[in-house]
């Protein structure tokens, strides 16, 4: 009857070792690295173990001493990879390293030349004895530093990678035991107690290393929860501050972090949590100095002791334990799908501060206009009797001149908002000389400019003609406000594109403003005297995009500014 | 002997709306279009009161204020800040700087010029 369980349990037994060698050497393929090879070593060694146990005759005394032998040496030496395993994502105190690999390496060097096991149930020789006593004391230390060090490991880790790393705590707890009670209760109940253990063991580091999805799914739940409601927050940020104070706590909790940080393309820290900024620049300075922005170099890559993940907006630094990515490889793949959703949000809220900024210099704009209209009526009203006549005319033309500012502010915003959401743009064939005299007729130069339009090729561009046109008298008007008194209008045809230059001499832009120029309300310093809502640029550059066109900025040589205006020729 | 009141705005026709107003009450009014020309114009004479703008091309109002408070003829000259911005922080700004009123556009013209009376009689 015993030995009928007994013989079940060591078929179990083969086959779970057998596996979890498998398992293991898998693993090694998969994380290339010392950890996984130590993996890999251990249960590689028990597989051998088991097979060769499975293979030796059973009866006592049959089995050849070197065989016997070398099956004890390898059962010695099993401990000592696990050990290693888990000494190698933090370091280990040198009393415990020197313990840890004497103990092996005498246990090792004793198994040659241990005397003959007796039959059972004679009385074990002396040294025989002294030696397994000596095995009981290396199985111990190795394996409960290896249980220790796992469950502490699982500490404030993710879900998935603390079930993981305890149950592999679990596991080398119970080799320990499994041990120990061998070497106590040598026969009968003690020896199934010993299999049962050794398959129990087996089964959790099983679990441990390769857990199944449906189990890994489960354990995730708080993850998932967590991901999803980073999500839906995410979703309703409006700006970089918001985005970034959800993305960072969450996407820490996900890996078990214990600080994270976005970081922009120069290195400077934008945004961080669970650690003051000025700790993190060593670590910052590092991940950076690492192949970053490496062509081809993978969107999560794994650091000692940091995560770092490329985003559109910068990088995602995560600070977290070693554990985190050995166990938690999906958990790294969670970290880069909220990467993606907070650039998302992140430019969703460039957006918004966009739209922000705009309706404030909107309003900025219509205050003047608004403070003397109002502000003039007002007294006219109270006082028409008190003021000279003189005076009566300037507040009314005054009046008059801040109503049209206002009129032709709301029409540029009106303007501007019609190009942004109206894409039906008919484009046809439109002769560029004609657009060039017809634009001339709606804005002729005034009698203090010069006006220069050099000779060109004739051809014909894609356009809207009416936009073409509002674009061209938007450039002259600029030319002839902000422009010295000479103005240049130059076409030039190359390689089936067509380019109309604006050219004046006037003091050109100021550098400042040149990356903004195109950005509704950019006006220069020395502008604020002269009309205009800042306008102007921002929706000629809309209107040229409607139609396919593109508009540009150059320095004027040797001074003055050029607008270019680039089309498609059309035959 | 009426007060003399100096008024800097970029904007000609906001610098009449005050300008008229500030006669209609019985001050001086002196109109000046930028912070280069007031900062000149108040050390040659100096006024009762200046009404400031704070966006002016060149040197901005606050660097105008900022010149004043270094300047131990003007220290105590008492100024209105005239200003588009309406956020707190900038009244703050401004009365850190030393300013004594703070008008945001668009104001009512005789509010203006109660505030300035105000701000004399009490000077």
């Amino acid at each position: 009857m015993l030995t009928g369980v007994q013989e079940v349990l060591r078929d179990v037994q083969l086959v779970a070792f057998v596996l979890l060698a498998a398992v293991a050497l898998r693993l090694w393929r998969r994380r290339p690295g010392p950890p996984a090879a130590w993996v890999a070593g251990a249960f590689g060694l028990m597989a051998t173990v088991v097979v060769l146990g499975r293979l030796l005759p059973q009866e006592p005394g049959q089995a050849p001493r070197t065989a016997v032998a070398l099956l004890i040496v390898l059962i010695v030496l099993f401990p000592y990879p696990l050990y290693r395993f888990a000494a190698a994502f933090a370091p280990v105190s040198r009393p415990l390293r020197v313990v840890s690999a004497g103990l092996t390496a005498l246990a090792a060097g004793l198994a040659p030349f241990l005397p003959a096991f007796p039959p059972p149930g004679a009385p074990r020789p002396g040294s025989l004895l002294a030696y397994t006593g000596l095995v009981l004391v290396q199985w111990t230390v190795l394996l409960v530093f290896v249980s220790a060090r796992l469950w502490r490991a699982g500490r404030g880790e993710a879900t998935v990678v603390r079930r993981r790393v305890r149950l592999l705590s679990v596991a080398a707890a119970g080799m320990a035991i499994a041990v120990i009670i061998s070497g106590f209760v040598p026969a009968g109940w003690g020896r199934t107690t010993t299999q049962t253990m050794g398959v129990v063991a087996a089964g959790l580091f099983l679990l441990g290393f390769a857990p199944p999805r449906p189990l890994r799914m489960m354990w995730r739940t708080p993850e998932t929860n967590l991901m999803r409601e980073a999500t839906t927050e995410l979703m309703r940020a409006t700006t970089a501050q918001e985005v970034t104070g959800i993305l960072l706590p969450h996407v820490s909790a996900l890996v078990g972090g214990r600080a994270a940080a976005l970081v922009d393309q120069a290195g400077e820290v934008v945004a961080s949590h669970g650690k003051d900024p000025a700790t993190m620049e060593t670590d910052v300075a590092e991940a950076f100095g690492r192949g970053h922005g490496r062509r081809g170099s993978a969107p999560v890559e794994v650091l000692p002791g940091l995560i770092r993940t490329r985003l559109e907006g910068g990088v995602l630094l995560v600070w977290a334990s070693p554990w985190a990515p050995f166990f938690g490889g999906e958990e790294l793949g969670l970290v880069r799908a909220l990467g993606g959703l907070a650039d998302l949000a992140l430019e969703r809220a460039a957006l918004f501060a966009q739209e922000r900024q705009f309706i404030a210099n909107a309003s900025h704009e219509m205050r003047t206009p608004l403070t003397a209209i109002a502000g003039l009526a007002d007294t006219l009203a109270r006082r028409w009797e008190d003021l000279p006549p003189d005076t009566t005319g300037e507040v009314l033309e005054a009046i008059g001149r801040q109503g049209e500012r206002a009129r032709v502010l709301i029409q540029n915003l009106l303007d501007l908002s019609k190009i942004g959401s109206d894409n039906r743009v008919t484009t046809r064939g439109v002769e560029l000389r004609e657009a060039v005299a017809a634009a001339l007729e709606a804005a002729p130069p005034p009698p203090a400019a010069r006006l220069t339009v050099e000779p060109g090729p004739d051809v014909n561009v894609r356009a809207e003609p009416v936009r073409l046109e509002q674009v061209l008298t938007n450039l002259l008007t600029n030319a002839y406000r902000y422009g010295g008194p000479e103005v240049t209008i130059r076409i030039r045809a190359q390689d089936g594109s067509a380019t109309l230059e604006v050219r004046d001499d006037g003091p050109g832009v100021h550098p400042d403003l040149v990356p903004s120029l195109f950005d509704p309300f950019t006006r220069g310093p020395a502008q604020a005297a002269t009309p205009g809502s800042g306008l102007g640029l921002a929706i000629s550059k809309r209107l040229a995009e409607s139609f396919g066109g593109r508009l540009a900025y150059n320095r004027g040589e040797p001074r003055g500014a050029a607008f270019s205006l680039t089309m498609e020729v059309v035959r | 002997m009426s007060r003399t009141i100096m008024v800097v705005d970029d904007e000609p026709d906001i610098l009449l709306t005050v300008r008229v107003n500030l006669q209609l009450a019985g001050f001086q009014v002196v109109s000046v279009e930028s912070g280069e020309e007031a900062l000149t114009a108040l050390r040659s004479d100096r006024p009762d009161l200046l009404v400031l703008d704070i966006r002016l091309p060149g040197i901005d109002g606050w660097e105008v204020l900022r010149s004043l408070r270094q300047d131990p003829q003007l220290r105590d000259l008492p100024v209105v800040v005239l200003s588009a911005h309406a956020s707190p922080g900038s009244a703050d700004r401004a009365q850190g700087l030393g300013a004594r009123a703070y008008v945001t556009k668009p104001f009512r013209p005789d509010d203006l010029s109660r505030t300035i009376q105000v701000l004399l009689d009490h000077t």
